[in-house]
C-alpha cells in the first residue's frame, strides 16, 4: 500500500464516522418545535420530554401535548378547531396553527422533508 | 489500392477479457439477494480498479460503462430500475476515479482508487434511490451503514486489484 | 508548474468540502402573524442581519395591506364598498387602483366564475365575519341576490374613482389579494437583495432562487387529514396556489358549506375539494384557482386555458386527482386518491 491509499483510507473511515453522527443522532423524528404566539419571539421546545404545555394566545389558552418526539394541539379556544384536527406533527417542516388564537407550530429537524407546506 | 486491416493487439484483447470478467463478476453478484435492491458489494470494481492502473482512465470507463450495459442485457433488467442503479454507481465511480486520477496519478494505488470508487458508486446509487425512487429521509439513515460495507468491500477489491496487477506486470 | 498545479486542485477540492458549512448556507426562518393569517419566510444565502430586517418590513408590509384590503374590517377597502352600497363613485388611491383594476381583469377572463364583487353573497351567509356561520342563509336571500348580481364587466375607473351602477356591488378580493400581496412582497424581497427566499402566507407561497443545495422543495397538504399528498420542486419565481373547501367551512346537518361560492348560483362550490396552480404570477393563481374550484368538471380545463394557467391539479369530490399535461412531471405524488371520509 503506497501512503496515498493510506491517507484515502483514512479519510474514507473518518468520512463513514461522519456520515454515522450526521445521520443516527436524529432519531427519525423531529427534535425541535417552533412554537409563535401572537407578536411574540418564537421559542423552540424540546419535543424529548412527554408534557403538556399552555400556550397563552390573543383569545385564550391553547393547550399543546408533547409525547414521544410528536406535538399536538390538545385543546384551543377556537370555534373551528381546525388545529386540534390537524393532529400529531412529528416530521421536519410539518405545520399547523390555531388562527383566532395567534399560535403557530412547526416541526425544526435536521432532516427537512420540505422547505414549505401548501395548502 | 491500400487496405487497413485491424488487428485487435494486445491490449485490445486485455480489454476485451476483462470487460469479460468484469461482466462475470457483475451477474454473479445480481445473483446474490441484497437487502436494498440494486446495492451490491461491487466487486466488478476490481477489474475497473485495475484497469484504470494498467491502461488509464479512458479505458477502465469503457470496461465500466460496458460492463453494466452488457451485464444488464444478460440479466434482463436493461433500462429497469436496478440498471439505473447500476448505471448511476458506474457513473460516479467513474467521475471520482477520473477527477482523482487527474489529482493524484500514480500517488495513489490501487487501494486507494478502489476505496474512492467503491464510495462514489455507492454514493451514486443512494443519490438515485434517494432523489428518484424513495424521497424519505428514512432511507439516508441506511446510508451510514452502507457506506461501511461500501469502505469494506473497497478495501478488499483494493486488496484484489493489487495482486491482479502484480501478476500482470 | 505540474506540481503547483496539483496543489491548487486538491485546495480547491478542500474548499469544496468545506462549503457544506458555509454560513451563507443557514436558512433563517421567520412566522408571523399578519394579513388574517400566519406568514412564514424562508431566506437564505445571506446575512442573520439583511434577513432579520427583510423579515421586519414585509411584516409591516403585510400588516399594512391587510388593513387596507380587509373587506369587513374599517379600512380603505370597507369605505369603497360604503361608497358603492350608496351607488355613488367612490375615491381609489394610487395603491389600491392597480389592485382594483386587476381584479376586474381577471374576473373578466374567469367567465364569471371568480367575481371580485361578491361581498354580499358572503355576507348573506356569514362568511364576512372571523367566526364561522352555524347553517345556511335562506333560499330566498340568494335568490333575490342573483337577481340583481354584480357584474364585473359593469366597473368602470376614472382616474381616482371607481363606480359601479349597482349597489350590491360589494369588493371581496379574498380570491386574489393574498396572491397579489405575495407577489408585492417577494418584489420588495429582491429590493432589499435578497436572492433565494419563500414567502408562505397561510399555506399559498411564492419562492424565489433556491435553497444552497437544491430547488426549494415544497410539500402539498392532504385535503382531509393531517400529512402530504405530493411534493413539487419550485423553480425561481413561481408561485404554488391552492384553493379548498377545507379552509373556511361550517358543517350543518352533516354538509360541508364552504367559503368559496359560485357566483352563479349563490352556493359553494361542489365538483371539487380542492385546485392547486404552479405559476410565476401568485396574483393570477389565487384567482385562477377559486375560478378553476368554481368552473367543476365541465369547465374546469376551458377556464384554466382562458385565464392562461397550464400547470394545474384539481382533486373532486370522489378523491380522484386529475392535472394538466404541464402539471404531470412537476409533481411528485405520494397519495394517489383522496378517501374522503366527509364529503
Amino acid at each position: 500500500m503506497k501512503t496515498g491509499d493510506k491517507l484515502i483510507l483514512a479519510v474514507a473511515v473518518i468520512f463513514v464516522g461522519w456520515l454515522y453522527s450526521h445521520f443516527w443522532t436524529d432519531r427519525g423524528h423531529a427534535d425541535f418545535a417552533r412554537i409563535t404566539v401572537a407578536d411574540g419571539e418564537p421559542q423552540l421546545i424540546s419535543l424529548d420530554e412527554n408534557r403538556l404545555l399552555e400556550m397563552k394566545g390573543t383569545s385564550g389558552i391553547s393547550e399543546l401535548e408533547i409525547n414521544n418526539g410528536r406535538i399536538r394541539f390538545k385543546h384551543s379556544p377556537c370555534p373551528n378547531q381546525i388545529c386540534v384536527h390537524a393532529g400529531w406533527l412529528q416530521h421536519g417542516g410539518e405545520f399547523a396553527a390555531c388562527l383566532p388564537n395567534h399560535v403557530a407550530i412547526e416541526i425544526v429537524a435536521n432532516t427537512t422533508l420540505f422547505d414549505a407546506i401548501n395548502f | 489500392m491500400t487496405t487497413i486491416t485491424l488487428l485487435p493487439d494486445r491490449e485490445d484483447t486485455l480489454v476485451a477479457w476483462l470487460t469479460a470478467f468484469a461482466i462475470m463478476i457483475h451477474v454473479f453478484e445480481a445473483a446474490i439477494p441484497s437487502p436494498f435492491p440494486g446495492a451490491k458489494p461491487g466487486l466488478a470494481n476490481v477489474i475497473t480498479i485495475a484497469t484504470l492502473l494498467i491502461f488509464g482512465w479512458r479505458t477502465a470507463a469503457w470496461v465500466s460503462l460496458l460492463r453494466v450495459l452488457v451485464a444488464s442485457l444478460m440479466i434482463g433488467t436493461f433500462l429497469s430500475p436496478t440498471f439505473a442503479m447500476s448505471l448511476s454507481g458506474a457513473l460516479a465511480s467513474i467521475l471520482i476515479l477520473g477527477a482523482s486520477w487527474r489529482l493524484f496519478g500514480h500517488y495513489l494505488g490501487a487501494v486507494g482508487y478502489s476505496i474512492l470508487a467503491a464510495l462514489a458508486h455507492m454514493g451514486g446509487q443512494f443519490l438515485l434511490a434517494y432523489t428518484l425512487f424513495i424521497p424519505n429521509p428514512g432511507i439516508l439513515r441506511l446510508l451510514p451503514v452502507f457506506m461501511s460495507l461500501a469502505l469494506v468491500f473497497g478495501l478488499l477489491s483494493g486488496i484484489i486489484a493489487a495482486a491482479m496487477i502484480k501478476q500482470e506486470s | 508548474m505540474k506540481r503547483k498545479r496539483r496543489t491548487l486542485l486538491s485546495l480547491a477540492f478542500l474548499l469544496m468540502i468545506a462549503s457544506c458549512s458555509d454560513p451563507q448556507n443557514e436558512i433563517h426562518k421567520y412566522t408571523f402573524f399578519a394579513f388574517g393569517t400566519i406568514v412564514e419566510l424562508t431566506i437564505t444565502g445571506t446575512d442573520q442581519e439583511t434577513a432579520d430586517k427583510a423579515a421586519k418590513i414585509l411584516e409591516t408590509d403585510f400588516k399594512r395591506m391587510h388593513h387596507d384590503w380587509h373587506a369587513w374590517h374599517p379600512g380603505p377597502l370597507l369605505s369603497i364598498n360604503q361608497h358603492l352600497a350608496r351607488g355613488e363613485p367612490a375615491p381609489v388611491d394610487d395603491k389600491m387602483m392597480p389592485l382594483l383594476k386587476r381584479a376586474k381583469e381577471l374576473a373578466l377572463m374567469s367567465e364569471g366564475t371568480f367575481n371580485p364583487l361578491i361581498g354580499k353573497l358572503l355576507e348573506i351567509w356569514g362568511f364576512h365575519n372571523d367566526e364561522m356561520p352555524e347553517k345556511p342563509p335562506p333560499e330566498k336571500a340568494i335568490t333575490d341576490f342573483l337577481k340583481n348580481a354584480p357584474n364585473p364587466a359593469d366597473l368602470t375607473f376614472n382616474k381616482q374613482r371607481v363606480a359601479i351602477d349597482n349597489p350590491t356591488a360589494c369588493f371581496d378580493l379574498g380570491g386574489f389579494a393574498k396572491g397579489y400581496g405575495i407577489d408585492r412582497a417577494i418584489d420588495r424581497l429582491k429590493k432589499l437583495g435578497i436572492r433565494n427566499a419563500i414567502v408562505n402566507a397561510g399555506g399559498d407561497l411564492k419562492a424565489i432562487g433556491k435553497r444552497h443545495d437544491r430547488r426549494w422543495r415544497i410539500g402539498i397538504r392532504h385535503p382531509r387529514k393531517a400529512g402530504v399528498i405530493a411534493s413539487i420542486d419550485v423553480n425561481d419565481g413561481e408561485s404554488v396556489f391552492t384553493s379548498g373547501d377545507y379552509e373556511r367551512y361550517f358543517i350543518y346537518e352533516g354538509k360541508r358549506y364552504h367559503h368559496i361560492l359560485d357566483p352563479r348560483t349563490g352556493y359553494p362550490a361542489t365538483d371539487f375539494i380542492s385546485v392547486t396552480i404552479i405559476n410565476p404570477d401568485a396574483g393570477l393563481s389565487d384567482a385562477a384557482a377559486t375560478a378553476i374550484l368554481v368552473a367543476g368538471h365541465k369547465d374546469w380545463k376551458k377556464i384554466a386555458k382562458k385565464m392562461g394557467v397550464d400547470t394545474v391539479m384539481v382533486i373532486d369530490k370522489q378523491g380522484n386527482i386529475m392535472m394538466t399535461p404541464a402539471m404531470k412531471p412537476r409533481i411528485h405524488l405520494v397519495v394517489h386518491r383522496i378517501d374522503d371520509e366527509n364529503r
